[in-house]
């Protein structure tokens, strides 16, 4: 397989990027915390190498089957990572905040539906037949992408949710990528789906590069320590303590 | 489940597998190869095994 050298800086800058960000996330013990995170790192590596060895001791069409099999698995990571950073926001004690779940379930749909209406009536000028539908498909994840995070921040504030650095720095790593991907999307579809095809990867790939090297400092550096609570306000909760236990108290000596 | 649901569910299953799979906006830096994947041949193949998993369920 023909690859340019544009190409093969990104590609090998991508594994880099990959390997030393797994390695952070480990050595800093960041891993249990976002276990989906960690996977998707380690099986972009694992891709990343054997696309290597296909493209180096195979075949065109090998390469060509083994880099389109393997996209299924990645569309899966793109949203389980989504469930992930929603999981630590909406459920920061292991259970949905109430009204939470409804709340995200409810926007997520309707940016599914969004998603499909929107991919449904864009398309470049002259496409038709299958590649009109590669380019609507294309659409449609990269939005709902966008829309899944927007649901799930969305049903954060309007709960008044606290988010912590970790997951946000990666909820706005993810989020960059992706507007940028579907901004590099739109303008494929606007100036002709196969036409300067490289420029639009390039586009992607520096977006994701750039999202790692985030990643990688935001996941190295520790998270920012909660302010303790203010003496009055540890007075008012003491008291309101002690409230509680005499009230609960009485109520027991009555029954 | 009745057998029409679960006969849909099965086919919403194989268009979710193939959609996700022939998109181009995939993480990463590999290089993509210049041909897309959804081919006359690869869309009769989901769309046949679509059909078939309608009717032989």
């Amino acid at each position: 397989m023909n690859v340019s050298t544009l190409e093969s800086a990104l590609w090998a800058a991508g594994f880099i990027g990959h390997v030393a960000l797994l390695l952070v996330l480990v050595l800093r013990c960041r891993a249990r915390e976002f276990p989906v995170f960690t996977a998707l790192l380690a099986f972009q590596a694992f891709v990343t190498v054997l696309l290597f060895l296909v493209s180096r001791y195979g075949s065109r069409h090998t390469y060509f089957l083994a880099y389109w099999s393997t996209g299924f698995c990645d569309y899966c990571f793109q949203v389980a990572l989504i469930l992930e950073i929603a999981r630590i926001v909406l459920r920061p004690t292991g259970t949905w905040v109430s009204d939470a779940r409804r709340s995200f379930l409810l926007w997520g749909v309707a940016g599914l539906l969004i998603a499909a209406g929107l991919s449904l009536e864009l398309g470049s000028p002259g496409a038709k037949g299958l590649d009109l539908w590669d380019e609507r498909i294309t659409l449609f994840t990269s939005l709902l992408t966008c829309e899944l995070f927007a649901a799930m921040i969305g049903a954060a504030n309007r709960l008044g949710l606290q988010r912590r650095n970790h997951v946000i720095a990666l909820g706005q790593g993810l989020t960059a990528w992706a507007i940028i991907t579907l901004g590099s999307n739109v303008l494929h579809v606007a100036f002709g789906w196969h036409r300067n095809f490289a420029v639009y990867d390039g586009i992607r790939e520096a977006a994701y590069l750039g999202a790692l090297v985030f990643w990688t400092v935001s996941f190295w550096l520790p998270e920012k320590i909660r302010a303790p609570l203010s003496p009055k306000m540890r007075a008012y909760l003491l008291a309101l303590h002690q409230q509680v236990q005499y009230d609960l108290g009485s109520t027991n000596g009555v029954d | 489940m009745s057998k029409s649901c679960r006969s849909l569910a099965l086919v919403a299953a194989i268009f979710l597998l193939a959609v996700p799979a022939v998109r181009a906006d995939r993480m990463g830096t590999n290089p993509r190869p210049q041909l897309s994947p959804l081919t006359p041949a690869t869309t009769v193949g989901i769309a046949a095994s679509a059909i078939l998993a309608y009717f032989g369920l």
